[in-house]
């Protein structure tokens, strides 16, 4: 038996250290806020390398005039979604958030977030359909309201190696590059390496994500112009069907392993800068991460050439939007501040905080500018991404209230398809039942569709 | 009638949280299974419909009932065979024991959170430590929690690693049979087996019941491991119950559906314990 | 505690205990000691280049080489730890208070009060314990809300001050077993219940109520699904939410996090080296008597 008094010794101490802790204060990294402004939260999903980006804009914005606070936080995208729910419905959301979840809708719909079209003056929402690429314009409305402006394009372009092209004798000129996909393919059958064992230590061109791919194939999961939904579609197949028989090559199993061995955060050894890719689809803001980590990356960017009888300078596009929460409490601070990030309040002089970001501004006039053109001579591979956003051939989200189970849907079961434990065709009708179950599902209980 | 409000004065604190924090929500977890909820507007009643569709045409939900019970299947029963089998072994009067013991027991304080992401290292295929060890013998790994075979395995792999808080109870146990039921045996001559079989066995039934039923309250609410380590996947490998009620609720902001969701949960895991219940009069051994 | 027998061992048997020990000691060990093995290592360390299955992990690995305290300035630097720890202690006494001083007194009541219906309300409290939490989740969540709580860490404290099922049930144990005659003689010069639990109970279950304790702040220290539903503003997150955030946050960079893990596991060790023997004898009174 323990004799008591080591016991009181305990629970005092315990106590102790807790009340000293509390008491001395210690170190604190969270910022304070600035006498006589009214404080904005703004919550964002943008981890390294975009989170100092973000605190630097953050705090031009401070800097820029003297009647808010915005006050930056993290919130990491494993526990984004529950979080931004949780906080409305719990009535204490923050002012502005950045999203990059495809659930606009289901949102607005639930009520969730503000309309931003009742704080825009008409002269506003005029120079925002008539300034902003085509995508953007369209993106974030739902039942003719606008609840969110897009300030991170999210286009998908082939970025591709061209030491590795040289290295099997393959001239790496953008004009020379493969017009169709099933050239690409025969030239990423030629980059892969492997060990001993056959395992592969690089892979020329691995096909990763379904949505990417479907609209070059011509494909789409809705039709905006019909409101129909067009899940299990010949195209729609035929993308699933290429991804497949790509790790089939691989090894359904070398290849999860292959994957699982990548980081997935951005960095110096990054898959594509150490050389794991010769060939990979990636997002705009990647051609800032390679001039940051790896300045004499040997790169070239090109649009994804169709398959044959596909369609040329496709893409799906997955905006990040700005928003802000219903029952935010500091709506004026959070209107400002999402006028000076989109430029609403002056596009050109926007120009300058997308860069560090690697995004594309809001619209076309500010690429016009000195800042941008520095940008663009500084890594020329963006200007790829620059002329797809020009095109008539991207795909966004589908506006429903269910788009969120349906994104969610196509990610599970291409996965399984990709895994190798179910055909493509399979998957592509379990989405599709998985879709429909789901919209009787809300039928049944009174939803809104 | 005085010792009536004294004792219901002292109980005072448990019998208003009992009404605040249980009575209340459970009943009103009752109205809102039946209606369509998202917290921000006011319910709406929609009858049985919530039940109706989870249980006809719900594969998510059947997926994860699946999940629950096979883990449950390998995770109780593997763990009791540990529990009881570590405990066994260091009741042992062998010098330097309790070195062992507070080994065998320090997994089982280590925080979920911390123990998730220390084993989605370890277990990481190409440079975790077990495909590390396993290279060493000329063994390829699986790809653990991003193999859809392997993925709940690791789990239950997981939660034999923190097996120490259920030994030390039944360790606890083993001191409690009393010591002249073995001097009996021993003038009888029964061999270290036959004590096993039908002293030592017998006498921790008790405690076998109590960490048995524990155990399947706590198994099947099992859900910061899947969030963190798997949200869920591969291929709906791991997706638990309580993480796909919490998805309904959290991600698909349907709380109505969670709440026909958590009802369904309460009856699966009242009958089991029912059954377990019910079984130990076969079984478990009261008295000496 | 009755006796329990002593099987002398043969030499022979020692030895195979003692090699089933040591290997068993293998699993048990190896995971924290890759943790803070990981903690201490670079990058190039971590990431086997090119060809994996030609370099076979070996023993001479697990010790860093060189040691690269860096990460832990690091880990450190990324996130407020401090301010995370102080919030986690701040709740781990606030709640080990209100438990263990609550618990105490409901336990008093059904232990050593005989009032009508103890016996029924007994039984509800324990078959409490076994409704799953999702049950009571969202309706819960509904109740702070609509008392303005949502935010703070009222939801994650007050309700430990309405007594905690598991402790009421381990100190009703542990008072019934005191004797009677205890209470009997304050009775006797006229002493109040209330008087007699302050004055002679209290003062003896110490050695139960830091068992609750015990258990109270390990509950707190890890509850990492509390502060996911309710605390918004990072100045008032705990250390096993700010976790899993730094690992939404920081996913690939396995050294840090492997930092930030043992950062966050060590208090609890100390705390376990410190208090061994009670922690044990507490946790095992759990299932000791039926």
């Amino acid at each position: 038996m323990e004799s008591s008094l080591t016991r009181k010794q305990l629970l005092t101490a315990t106590l102790g250290a807790a009340s000293a802790v509390g008491l001395g204060g210690c170190a604190n990294l969270l910022p304070k806020p600035r006498k006589g402004r009214k404080i904005v939260n703004f919550w964002h999903l943008l981890s390294e390398p975009w989170l100092k980006p973000t605190e630097e804009m953050v705090a031009r914005y401070n800097e820029s005039q003297s009647k808010y606070q915005v006050v930056p936080l993290l919130v990491p995208d494993t526990s984004a979604d529950s979080k931004f729910m949780l906080s409305v419905v719990g009535a204490d959301p923050p002012d502005v958030m950045l999203h990059w979840t495809q659930a606009m809708s289901t949102w607005a719909e639930g009520k969730l977030l503000t309309p931003l079209d009742s704080l825009m003056t008409r002269e506003e929402m005029r120079r925002f359909k008539m300034e902003s690429y085509p995508v953007i314009a369209k993106s974030g409305w739902y039942k003719g309201r606008l609840y969110g402006i897009t300030v991170g394009f999210d286009l998908f372009v082939c970025f591709y190696r061209a030491d590795h092209f040289r290295e099997v004798g393959i001239d790496p000129d953008p004009a020379k590059f493969p017009a169709t996909l099933e050239e690409v393919v025969e030239i990423g059958k030629r980059l892969d390496r492997f060990d001993k064992q056959g395992n592969p230590t690089r892979i020329g061109f691995l096909p990763q994500t379904l949505v990417n791919y479907v609209p070059s194939f011509g494909g789409w999961f809705y039709d905006d112009k019909q409101n129909q939904l067009t899940i299990n579609t010949p195209q729609n197949l035929k993308a699933l069907q290429f991804m497949v028989e790509e790790r089939k090559r691989i090894g359904f199993d070398k290849a999860i392993r292959f994957l699982s061995g990548l980081t997935s955060s951005a960095g110096v050894d990054m898959p594509f800068i150490g050389g794991a890719y010769s060939i990979a689809l990636d997002g705009e803001w990647r051609v800032e991460h390679f001039r940051r980590y790896a300045p004499n990356l040997d790169y070239h960017t090109v649009f994804l050439p169709p398959p044959k009888g596909g369609r040329p300078a496709a893409s799906f596009s997955s905006t990040n939007f700005i928003t802000i929460p219903a029952g935010a409490k500091q709506v004026e601070g959070a209107w400002d501040f999402i006028r000076w990030w989109s430029g609403l309040q002056d596009l050109k002089a926007s120009a300058e905080f997308y860069p560090p970001f690697g995004w594309m501004p809001r619209g076309e006039a500010a690429v016009h500018t000195p800042k941008y053109q520095e940008f663009l001579r500084s890594a020329p591979q963006y200007q790829t991404f620059l002329n797809l956003a020009q095109s008539n051939n991207i795909e966004v989200t589908p506006s429903t209230t269910y788009q969120l189970f349906l994104m969610d849907r196509i990610t599970k079961w291409s996965d399984i398809a990709l895994r190798g434990s179910l055909s493509a065709e399979e998957a592509m009708r379990q989405i599709e039942t998985d879709v429909q179950q789901e919209r009787a599902r809300r039928r049944a209980l009174g939803y809104e569709e | 009638m005085k010792k009536n409000l004294v004792g219901y004065a002292f109980i005072s604190p448990w019998l208003i949280g009992f009404c605040l924090f249980t009575a209340f929500p459970f009943l009103a977890s009752i109205y809102f299974s039946f209606t369509r909820y998202n917290v921000v507007s006011p319910p709406v009643w929609v009858g049985t419909a919530n039940y109706q569709v989870l249980l006809t045409s719900d594969p998510l939900f059947w997926k994860s009932l699946k999940v629950t019970l096979y883990y449950a299947a390998l995770a109780i029963p593997l763990g009791v065979v540990a529990g009881v089998s570590l405990a066994l072994l260091l009741n042992l009067e062998v010098k330097g024991m309790s070195v062992f013991r507070t080994i065998f027991f320090l997994p089982s304080i280590v925080p979920s959170v911390a123990s998730s992401v220390v084993f989605m290292w370890i277990l990481n295929p190409q440079m975790g430590l077990i495909n590390g060890l396993l290279r060493r013998f000329g063994i390829l790994g699986p790809a653990w929690l991003q193999d859809t075979d392997w993925a709940l395995r690791s789990i239950v792999f997981m939660s034999l690693w923190g097996v120490g808080g259920s030994m030390v109870i039944y360790l606890a146990g083993l001191k409690e049979i009393p010591a002249h039921l073995y001097e009996a045996a021993m003038i009888d001559g029964a061999t270290t087996f036959h004590r096993m079989r039908h002293i030592t066995l017998p006498m921790l039934t008790p405690v076998i019941f109590f960490n048995l039923v524990m155990g399947i309250i706590g198994t099947f609410q099992v859900f910061t491991e899947a969030y963190i380590m798997t949200q869920g996947g591969p291929e709906d490998s791991t997706l638990f119950y309580a993480l796909y009620l919490f998805q309904r609720a959290w991600r698909y902001l349907d709380m109505g559906y969670a709440s026909a969701m958590a009802w369904i949960l309460f009856i699966v895991i009242m009958t089991v314990t029912g059954i377990v219940y019910r079984s130990q009069k076969r079984w478990v051994h009261y008295g000496e | 505690m009755r006796s329990s027998v002593v099987f002398r061992l043969s030499i022979p048997q020692k030895i195979l205990a003692y090699s089933a020990l040591v290997f068993l000691s293998i699993p048990a060990l190896l995971p924290l000691l890759w943790m803070v093995s990981t903690s201490l290592k670079n990058d190039a360390q971590l990431f086997v280049q090119g060809d994996a299955s030609a370099q076979p992990l070996t023993l001479g690995r697990l010790i860093p080489h060189p040691f690269v305290w860096q990460n832990y300035p690091t880990a450190l630097n990324m996130v407020p730890f401090f301010t995370y720890l102080q919030n986690t202690l701040l709740l781990c006494a606030v709640t080990v208070i209100g438990a263990c001083l609550s618990s105490a007194v409901v336990a008093y009541g059904f232990a050593r009060i005989p009032f009508k219906g103890s016996k029924l309300l007994f039984m509800v409290m324990i078959s409490t314990m076994a409704l799953p939490s999702q049950v009571t989740m969202i309706p819960i969540f509904a109740l702070f809300r609509w008392l303005g709580w949502y935010g703070t860490y009222l939801p994650l404290t007050v309700p430990t001050y309405f007594g905690v099922p598991f402790y009421i049930f381990l100190l009703t144990q542990f008072y019934k077993s005191l004797p009677n005659e205890l209470s009997e003689a304050a009775r006797v010069d006229g002493a109040s219940e209330w008087t007699i639990f302050a004055r002679v109970i209290m003062p003896l279950s110490k050695s139960a109520l830091v068992t609750c304790a015990l258990f109270q702040f390990l509950g707190t220290w890890n509850d990492f699904f509390g502060p996911l539903l309710y605390i918004n503003d990072p100045s008032r997150y705990t250390l096993a939410y700010g976790l899993q955030q730094f690992l939404g946050a920081h996913g690939g960079e396995w050294a840090q996090l492997m930092a930030a893990s043992t950062l966050f596991t060590a208090p609890i060790i100390l705390l376990f080296f410190f208090a061994q023997r009670i922690f044990i004898q507490g946790i095992a009174t759990t299932g000791g008597k039926n």
